[in-house]
């Protein structure tokens, strides 16, 4: 952990930025130009110009689901669910059913009528829930996923502990985070950029350093710890910056400010309940 | 934190381990120019050892990011058959260092057989103290080899040292396994010691690279794919050998032994 002190996501404030982000996004259409997907963009040769947002969220969410190794009648907990896109695509690719939560309320509304409307509502499910304490019981899940979440809950840790509880053995979990990159002082303080990020986003950066430490300390088994730095954020962030720029409203931080910055990195991480 | 209870390796005894192993095999007629282990994508499969070992050189080769022209170093290329695979699969020039005289002369033989003389070379070397300059190489592979080394962390500072700026190191590691046993399987503790080697710690590892000022890359656990088919495949061959001090029999159904690829750049 850095030395710079973000302060620890709360989750109802959490839940409450999501709901506004609803509110002030829903009557553009850009949600739909993400595939109801609410995360970075995965572009296998970054330099690609020809694939847009819309196909490289798909193509991240489709490096999880790849790593869920999970099938017809399976069981999948996606942890911060967003407005179900991912949910919908785990449904359609693999045949498993689909439990999403998110704290956000207004999420859980969208991700219901959304899903009907995708004609998948009976194969996945939507519930508001708190990832610190899940409302479910021990070895409920065949596989767990947290595409982008984690970062936004107060401890790591305890979410992981809670997975590995509602994990059957055998199972696995996927998840994406962000991470400060070596090299990296960690007496040093966090790129301003960063840390301006951090406090509009309600996130905290992770210490890759003590990743697999981490999971083994909760019952997990690391499989993978993968930089994707160079495939998501930058295009993301200018993809982003097109959006915002047809928006006709202040923005609470400006994207511009992370172009370059190298120490904002993105790991994917494979881990299973042995 | 202990990354083993047996004891550090001592690189000339490894040195004269693997001459040994070599005169060996070259007496009975078994010679093999791979010395690690296999990787089956499906370990139930009836991939034969012989392509497995080549597929194992692959998944180092092929995360390497070299072309024609590019300087590559073999930290441990053992008898070279790994070097020689690289050079044909890329075009790169390979340099192999091993701490066994008897390996590096016969890699030299191998590589003028093969008549790739000047695109692969051999030489004695401690991997501790790399007879090399700063800045000399576009990648770097470990394969299984940083195991027989008493310090880790040593090593990859040299790696990082003889890197170029945006090189890359590809290894693969035999390692503990979480969840840690509180006491360690006897036959885990044999096969160490015998072998001189020591596990990697997969919880101290990231940490360690970027000590070392590499930047890790990828880490990646590929137990599945190679240490249980390994050792049940070393168990037929070897048969009812009596008086053996290890036998790989038992270590199998024992799932304390992982394998892990890393891969890390000189940023």
């Amino acid at each position: 952990m850095s030395k710079t002190s973000i302060p620890l996501p709360v989750p109802e404030n959490v839940g409450k930025l999501y709901d506004q982000i609803l509110k002030d996004e829903h009557e553009y259409d850009q949600f739909e130009k993400f595939n109801h997907q609410l995360h970075i963009g995965y572009w296998d040769d970054p330099s690609d110009q020809s694939v847009p947002m819309g196909e490289a969220v798909v193509r991240l969410t489709d490096l999880m689901i790849e790593r869920l190794k999970v099938g017809a009648g399976d069981h999948v907990l996606d942890l911060g669910c967003g407005i179900g896109g991912p949910a919908s695509q785990i449904v359609m690719n693999t045949g498993a059913n689909v439990t999403g939560v998110s704290i956000s309320e207004e999420q859980i509304k969208l991700a219901a009528r959304l899903a009907a409307n995708k004609g998948v509502a009976e194969r996945a499910k939507f519930q508001r829930a708190d990832a610190m304490q899940l409302p479910f019981e021990d070895e409920s899940f065949d596989a767990v996923m947290a595409l982008e979440s984690i970062l936004h809950m107060p401890s790591r840790e305890q979410v992981l502990s809670e997975a590995r509880r509602v994990l059957k053995p055998g199972g696995r979990l996927v998840l994406t985070d962000f991470f400060t990159r070596a090299p990296h002082n960690h007496d040093a303080e966090l790129h301003p950029a960063i840390e301006g990020f951090c406090r509009v986003a309600m996130i905290t950066m992770a210490d890759v350093d003590d990743y697999a430490a981490m999971l083994h300390r909760v019952g997990l088994r690391v499989r993978e710890l993968r930089d994707i730095t160079e495939q998501t954020m930058d295009r993301t962030w200018r993809a982003t910056l097109e959006i915002v720029a047809l928006n006709d409203r202040p923005v609470p931080y400006d994207l511009n400010d992370l172009l370059g910055v190298e120490e904002f990195g993105c790991l994917l991480v494979a881990a299973e309940r042995p | 934190m202990t990354e083993t209870a047996s004891v550090a390796p001592e690189p000339e005894a490894v040195g004269e381990l693997y001459d040994r192993l070599l005169e060996a095999e070259l007496e009975g007629g078994a010679f093999d120019p791979n010395l690690h282990i296999g990787y089956w994508e499906d370990p139930e499969s009836d991939l034969p050892r012989a392509e497995a070992v080549v597929r194992f050189t692959d998944q180092h080769v092929d995360r390497l990011g070299v072309g024609p022209g590019a300087r590559v170093l073999d930290l441990g290329c053992g008898v070279g058959g790994p070097a020689l695979r690289a050079v044909e699969r890329t075009g790169a020039h390979l340099t192999g260092v091993s701490i066994s005289a008897g390996q590096v002369a016969h890699a030299n033989r191998l590589v003028a057989d093969a008549g790739l003389a000047g695109l692969a070379e051999f030489r004695h070397g401690n991997a501790m103290a790399l007879p090399f300059d700063d800045e000399s190489f576009d990648a770097v592979m470990a394969i299984e080899s940083l195991i027989h080394m008493p310090d880790r962390e040593q090593v990859l500072s040299e790696v990082r040292r003889v890197l170029k700026p945006g090189g890359r190191l590809v290894l693969t590691e035999l390692s503990e396994r979480a969840p840690r046993p509180a006491v360690r399987h006897p036959a885990v503790e044999e096969f160490c010691r015998v072998s001189m080697l020591t596990l990697a710690d997969p919880d101290a590892y990231v940490p360690m690279l970027h000590r070392a000022g590499l930047r890790l890359r990828l880490f990646l656990d590929i137990t599945d794919h190679t240490v249980q088919r390994n050792f049940r495949d070393l168990a037929k061959q070897i048969g009812d050998v009596d008086g053996l001090l290890f036998h790989p029999r038992d270590l199998v159904g024992v799932h304390e032994v992982g394998c892990f690829l890393a891969v890390a750049d000189r940023p």
